[in-house]
Order: structure tokens, then sequence, then C-alpha cells
């Protein structure tokens, strides 16, 4: 066993690998050594790697170079710094309200173009396919079309929590409503339901691969594997 | 005739009154009784006079006493007879009914001795023809000592000229209707009164009680009393008018004297004779109203004698004084002790006591010392109290039942209940214990031990199958961008499921550009290759592997990588220019890429990429590498065909090793794998079931221990 960077790094990640696994056993000192200490490398690395790889190839080269637009950027930037100070952070709302709008506006637009259209594209694609489909297909289709219809259509109504107020009467959802709501929970308790599958693989995976991890680097010790 | 005088007011009242006509005293009727005289009576009013009022002014003794007789004059004897006259003949007419019946003809007794009085009183004499200025009478007055009866006759003259039959028989000072002007004659004097003169008939008692008082020179000083003409003429007019008989009804019969509706140049006297009691005597004695453009003032102020000037002064304390007197302090009135009982007591006005302030003395500062200095303003009076708000809130009976659904939701979630909250403890804690034991055992034990073999998918699901198809029709001269937006958290699992495909990559030659939108992703996809590249050693040259570093802006920043992707990320991480050089100087666009690969464990990432980027690409496949818990989310997009495939967790990356017939970490520990996924899926179930079984909902449990 030759002691290199990569063993060393090894027995750094083997020992701050032990520390997040002592939070099985309760909030300890080695657990808060772990958290702090991946959150300030991860800050450092992220600092370096803003002044690395934005501000240097992006604003200082540039304004080296002698391209003034990049003082745009620099002028925004120093005034979202003013939000620091109480009696110029009224400056900062400049370069906030600029990016706000211009992140709204491609949020929306992408939600729009990306999503909600090509879904439901995609829904009426899923029918579109059954005349071509052989005839033992078809009925599968136009099952599986309907079946997501429904659950697309019943999730939406679930959401639907405002209702008609009337004077003197109880107000309540529709029965339609009510029936499309009941069915749209089932929907969302089976997406809910594989969502938790999924978190729960994730983390099964992520437990497989460390103790996998622990148990090479105890091998690797031991001189075994 | 009897009569009774008032003690209060001196007035004669008739005998059987009871109360006094003028001043409404009860009247003692011990008095003795006055003679039919009438001078009898007058001299009972005098000696009676100085024992009715203390007010009374007393006599001026240095004015030598003259005999009653003489004292009296003519004029008024005769008016007191007169009034005698006619009380007799009201008593008598009421007492046999035919006074108004009496024919005029016939004249009382009473009449003639006044017609004739004068003639006998020596101390009068005939009334001076005023049109003519007799100078009998002219001698007449400068020889008597009634120099009064000259100032009257001065202003009467012009009202008698007129001929009247009764006037040479009836002295001119005998009736009152010489007092009066003649815009106050008896003949508006209905109206006058009606009207309630201020100066007459509200008055009457004060000019009474002048009159009083003028009576006493009158009497000691044997001079006539001066009187107000209004005043005087009024009192005595209205005294007629209003004086009821106490023994018949006279104002009935209309037989008042006063009352008689006659022209003006007539005399009261004739007047009286004229009147006719089968008439209304409203309408005999109210005439039309006249007003006489000629009316003088009955006394001229400046030709009255020295006796009358003082009396003047008190007789009319009504009048302004003029400026010059206007200083002199006159000396209250003494009014007679029943009189000021009865006068109104002036209400004593309170003023509130204004409490000064006490002059406090500077204290301090240049005014040190000095009292009554003006005081700044108080410094509390410019501060108040924050107003304070109600902080209660509102709460619906809708929001009170899902309040009470989330709190029974955290009664149940709660661990530190009271009472149980060791038990609970003690109990959580050997179950975590149980369970970290048991899922260490399922991994380990397959890892250290027994090689459990795993059971392999006959099937393959779709986006993998579509991934490994899109990966073989990639052209090899093509560079592949991979978004590396991971961060540590899961870096095991995208490890395992990316490192087959990378794999298959850089089996097919195919150079590689990475980026990152997460700081640390860049780096670890660099971990991730390092063992790979250790495989495929083309890949240490820049023109195989090319690190764009990091991708800021978010949402924003892949739309300008999609728009321009050279002027986004124009250097590589070691800042050198990216796009000049292979592999990547033949790209212009995404689309120029042989495919964009996504790596990332959230899919809200991957949804950005596709909403943003997707567009730019066009035919260029994408393909997402994402962890298995956000596989669900993205499968909406590989069905609508916006993403070509997928790969999430163990199970994808096992798959694809199969499919590339390169097993390497996923299939060794796939077994694993499915052990603990067993074991994880029987903990959740058996928890399940003994949840079911033994639940309780906390609300039901208070509700039993209230119960």
């Amino acid at each position: 066993m030759s002691l290199n960077a990569d063993f060393l790094w090894m027995i750094v990640s083997f020992v701050l690998t032990i520390c997040v696994f002592s939070y099985l056993f309760g909030d300890n000192p080695l657990f808060r050594f772990a958290t702090g200490l991946l959150i300030g490398v991860s800050a450092g690395y992220f600092a370096v790697v803003i002044i690395y790889q934005v501000l240097l190839p992006k604003l200082i080269v540039p304004l080296l170079q002698g391209s003034f637009i990049a003082l745009i950027p620099l002028l925004l930037s120093g005034l979202l710094l003013t939000k620091l100070s109480p009696k110029l952070s009224r400056l900062g709302n400049l370069p906030v309200t600029y990016l706000v709008a211009v992140g709204a506006a491609i949020a929306i637009g992408g939600s729009l173009l990306g999503t909600l259209f090509t879904q439901i594209k995609g829904a009426i694609n899923t029918f579109a396919s059954v005349p071509a489909a052989s005839p033992n297909q078809k009925w599968i289709l136009v099952l599986e079309g309907g079946f997501i219809l429904l659950g697309t259509i019943a999730a939406l109504v679930y959401f639907n929590f405002s209702v008609i107020k009337t004077k003197g009467i109880n107000s309540n959802r529709s029965p339609m409503v009510r029936l499309f709501s009941g069915i749209g929970q089932f929907f969302i308790a089976i997406t809910l339901g594989a969502v938790f599958a999924g978190v729960m693989t994730s983390t099964i995976t992520a437990l497989i691969e460390r103790s996998a991890f622990i148990v090479n680097v105890i091998k690797t010790f031991l001189g075994i594997g | 005739m009897a009569e009774i005088t008032c003690p209060i007011c001196g007035r004669s009242n008739d005998a059987n009154a009871e109360r006094c006509w003028y001043c409404q005293a009860v009247l003692p009727h011990d008095t003795p009784p006055a003679s039919d005289d009438s001078q009898d009576w007058l001299d009972e009013l005098r000696s009676e006079k100085p024992s009715t009022g203390k007010s009374k002014p007393q006599p001026d003794k240095s004015v030598p006493q003259k005999p009653p007789e003489a004292e009296v004059p003519g004029w008024l004897a005769r008016i007191r007879l007169r009034e005698q006259v006619e009380r007799k003949g009201k008593s008598v007419d009421s007492g046999t009914s035919s006074s108004s019946t009496a024919p005029e003809s016939v004249i009382p007794d009473w009449l003639s001795e006044i017609n004739n009085e004068p003639k006998d009183k020596p101390g009068v004499s005939a009334p001076p023809k005023s049109s003519g200025g007799s100078p009998k009478s002219g001698q007449s007055q400068k020889e008597e000592p009634d120099d009064w009866v000259k100032k009257l006759e001065s202003w009467r003259s012009d009202t008698n000229e007129s001929g009247n039959p009764f006037q040479e028989e009836i002295p001119e000072e005998l009736p009152a209707e010489p007092d009066l002007p003649k815009s106050k004659k008896p003949t508006d004097l209905s109206s006058a009164e009606s009207s309630s003169d201020e100066d007459s008939e509200a008055n009457w008692f004060t000019t009474f009680m002048q009159e009083s008082a003028d009576d006493q020179p009158l009497k000691k000083n044997s001079a006539p009393q001066q009187r107000s003409p209004r005043g005087s003429g009024k009192a005595e007019t209205g005294s007629l008018a209003k004086k009821p008989s106490a023994t018949t009804g006279s104002e009935s019969t209309g037989e008042k004297p006063v009352a008689t509706s006659v022209p003006e140049e007539e005399n009261w006297l004739t007047s009286f004779k004229g009147i006719k009691p089968d008439q209304s005597l409203s309408e005999q004695v109210i005439p039309p109203a006249q007003k006489d453009s000629k009316t003088k003032a009955p006394f001229k102020t400046t030709k009255l004698t020295d006796w009358i000037q003082p009396k003047k002064s008190t007789s009319s304390s009504n009048e302004i004084p003029p400026k010059d007197e206007a200083n002199i302090k006159l000396e209250p009135a003494i009014l007679p002790d029943w009189l000021e009982e009865l006068s109104p007591k002036p209400k004593e006005v309170v003023h509130p006591r204004k409490e000064e302030p006490p002059l406090d003395a500077e204290e301090s500062g240049p005014l040190a010392g000095i009292e009554g200095t003006l005081q700044g303003e108080e410094l509390s009076y410019l501060y108040t109290r924050p107003q304070t708000y109600s902080s209660s809130l509102t709460v619906t009976e809708s929001q009170e039942n899902r309040l009470q659904v989330l709190k029974n939701i955290a009664d149940q979630a709660r661990w530190e209940d009271e009472g149980l909250a060791q038990k609970s403890v003690s109990r959580a804690w050997i179950l975590r214990l149980v369970v970290i034991l048991l899922m260490f055992a399922a991994v380990l034990i397959p890892v250290i031990a027994v090689k459990i073999p795993a059971i392999t998918p006959s099937l393959y699901p779709n986006e993998v199958i579509q991934t490994f198809n899109a990966v073989n029709a990639l052209p090899v001269n093509k560079p592949v961008l991979i978004a590396a937006d991971f961060d540590g958290s899961l870096y095991g699992e995208l490890n395992w499921s990316l490192s087959p495909l990378l794999a298959h990559l850089m089996a097919k030659n195919i150079p590689l550009a990475f980026l990152s939108t997460n700081s640390v992703g860049a780096a670890l996809f660099t971990q991730s290759l390092a063992p790979l590249v250790s495989r495929y050693s083309a890949y240490t040259s820049p023109t195989q592997l090319v690190d764009l570093g990091y991708l800021a802006g978010g949402s924003i920043g892949l739309q300008s990588l999609a728009r321009n992707p050279a002027a986004t990320l124009p250097l590589n991480s070691s800042l050198q220019p990216a796009w000049q050089t292979q592999p990547l100087s033949s790209i212009h666009e995404l689309s120029d890429f042989g495919a964009l690969i996504v790596v990332t464990e959230n899919a809200d990432t991957a949804r950005y990429w596709i909403e943003q980027v997707k567009p730019a690409l066009g035919s260029t496949p994408m393909l997402v590498v994402i962890s298995a818990q956000s596989a669900p989310l993205l499968q909406p997009y590989f069905d609508s065909g916006q993403i070509n495939g997928y790969l999430s967790g163990l199970n994808s990356a096992a798959a694809y090793e199969t499919l590339t017939k390169d097993p390497q970490n996923a299939n060794a520990l796939l077994s694993t794998f499915q052990v603990t996924m067993l074991l994880a899926v029987l903990l959740v179930l058996v928890g399940g079931v003994v949840s079911l079984t033994l639940y309780r909902p906390v609300v039901e449990e208070k509700r039993g221990k209230s119960a």
C-alpha cells in the first residue's frame, strides 16, 4: 500500500463518511464537523469558481480588452451591492427588477412552450396513434390514453378549491367536482408513492455506494481486497 | 259714600271692597268710613298718608301750613267729588236697575254742585278762555298763588277753543281730558289700553307711586300736583276706566264716565251725559283712531315753577338724564319693605374663580430667579403613546377544521408527548437501531460474505433502450455536450448511472464537452471521468474532452446558451478560448452537437434544460441521467418525445450495462440493491400494518380521557 494522494483522499473520504453515518445515533460533533466542513468547502469552492469562471472571463478580461459593454454588468453588479446598505438599498432595486423581470419572462415562456403545450400535445398523441395501431393495440392505446387523460383532468380538478358562495346554502363543491377530485386524489397518491419509492431507491443506492466504499477502504486497510 | 283707604298705596277704595283696586292689597275694614263729604275723605286721606309708607317723603316743614281747603286745588276736589257722585250713581243704578233708562235731562245734584262749585270756591278762579285769553283769568291768576293753573291754561287753551255748551260751566282744570294730550284723549284710550302702552299701562303702579309722592308737597305746600301729562292723565283715566264697582257690575253697563266716545272737543262730562247705555260700550268708547298733528306737549318745562322742577325730575325718573347730569350719582331709591320683598332680586352672578397658576421662578438658565416667565412647551405633550393594534385573528370555521386536522397530524407525529416521552424516546431509539442494523446487514452481507445472485430483468425499460439507441446513433465526429448539474449528495447514484453511458461514449471515441450550472457539478463530473479516462487514454487530450466550466444565471444562462453557446461560454475552465479549437471549432449552435446529455438529480433542473434548451436542439437527441427519485417527474417529457431517453438509478445503469455488454459496478451491486430494497419494502409494509393495527387517533384518546 503506497501513500499517495488517492490514498489520502480515500482516508479523508472514509473519515468524513463515518462522521456523517454517526448521525444514525443522533446529532453529534462528528456529524456537525462533517456538515460544517462540507458547507465551508463548498462555499470556498463556489467563490473560486465564480472568480475564475465568471468574473475573470466575462467581466475583467473584456474590460481589459476594451469592451465597454462590460460596464453594464459592472454597473448593475455595483448597484446590486448597494442592497447591503439600508440607505442605498433603493439603488439596488434596478438590477433586482431587471433580474426578476427577465427571469420571470423566461420562466413563463419556457413553461408555456416547453411544458404546457408539449404536454397537451403528448396527451393528444396518445389517441392520435390509435388509428395506425393494430386492432388489439387500439383498445390498449385508448385505455392508456384515456387513463392518462382522466388522471390529468382529475388531478387538476382536485386542486380546484374555490366554490360559488350561495347565501343561505352551505357552500360546497358540486358532486361532479367532488367525484373528479376524489379520482385526482387517487392519482396524486400514486404519484407521490412513486416519488417516495424513487427517493427510497436513491437513498438505498447511496447507502450501498457508501457501504461498498467503506468495505473497500477496510479491505484496503486490511489488505484483503 | 263710604270709602276705605288702602294702607299700602294710600288710594281710596270702595268700602265694600276687600282688596285695593289699585294694588290688590287687603283692605282693613275696621277703618272708620270716610264721610260723604269729599273734603272729609280728602282730609282723612291726608291724615293717613304719612302712615302708609315709610318711603314717603316727609313734608317740608319750612313751608307754612295752610288749611286743607286751600291746599287742595279745586279741580282735584271736583274730580274726587265727581268720582264719588259716579259711584253713588252707579250704586243707585245698580240698585234700582233703572240707571240705563235715566233720562238725560235729569241732572243730579252733584252735577249741579260741581257746576256751581267753581263759582263757590274762593281759591279757584273761573277757567280761563284759552282762545280769548280772557283778561279776567289773567288777572286772577297773577293774584292767586296757584300759578300752575296758569301753566295749564297756556296749553289747554287750544283744545277748548271750539264751542262747547259745557265749557263755561265746567272748569277747565276739572276734567282729566285737558291733562292729556290730544293723542291720548279718551277717544283712543281704549286702544291705548288694549295695546298695552309701555309708558302708561304697564307702569301705572309706578305712576301711582309717583303720584303718591307728589301728593305730599301738594298737601304741605298747598301747591297743585305736577303730573306727567301722559302718565297722570292715563293713570287718572285709566283708573277711572278700570276701576270696578264693588257693588255693581258697572262695566257691563258701560257707564264708565271716561269710556264715553265723544268728539274731542266735548268735555268728559258732556260725554258722560251722552253715553247711551243701550249701545255697546266699545262702540261708544273706541272711536276711530285720530292723529292730531297739532298735539302739543302738555307742559312747557321751561315755564315750570321752581317747586315743580325737582318734582319733575323725580316723577320723570324714566327719562334719560342729560349728559352733564349723567355722571351725577343718584342715591338708590328707598323702597318700602313690602315692595322690596316683592321686587325681584337680581341674581348673583357667580363668576368661576380662575385659579391663577403659581408663578414659578426659573430655576436655571439666564432667567433664573425670575417669576412669571413664559414656559416652553412641555415635551410630554409632544409624544403620545403609540397606538396599539389588535393582534387577534378572525378564524373561519373551515380554517378551524383544517387547523384541527393539522393539529391531529402534529399530535400523532409528536414523540415527546407528556408522560410517554421517555417511553417513546426509548422505543423510537430501539426501533431506529433495529432498522439500522437490518439495513446495514442487508447491504454488507451480500458485499462481504454471501454472493447473492441478482435477478436480471428480461425486459428493459423503454427509456434505457431509447438512450442506448440514441448513443449508438451518434456520429463520431460530433462532440456530445454533457451538462453536469448535480451535487455531492447523490453523487454515488448518479455516478453508477452515468458510468455505463460515458463508457459507451468513450468506447465510440466521441468527443465530450461538459459544463455545469452547479458550481460543484463540473468537479464531480471530472471525478466520475477519472476511472474511465484511465481506461480510454484518448480522453486525456483536450481535443476529446473540453471543460467549459460553470454556466451562471440558471434558466437565463440556459436561454443564452441555447441562443449562442460560444458567446455564453467563450472560455474553458483554463480560461482558454474553447470554440476555436477541436472539438468545438465546428460547433456554432447547440444543434451542431451530436447529443445533449443532462446529468442531474433534480427534476426541475432537467425541466429547465428541456424548456429552454430543447427547442434550440432541433433534431439533436437529448438524453437525461437522473436520480431515481426524480424519474417519475421526468417520465411525461419522455412520453411526449421532448427527451429521447433517460437513465435513472441503479436498475437503469445495470440495464444499460447489460445492453452495452460491459458489466461494471451496477451489476456487481445489483444483488445488494435488490436485497436492500426488498428489506426496505418489507419494513415499510410491516410498519404500515402495525401502524394500521395500533392506530388510535390522538383526538379519540383525548375524548376517552375527558369522558
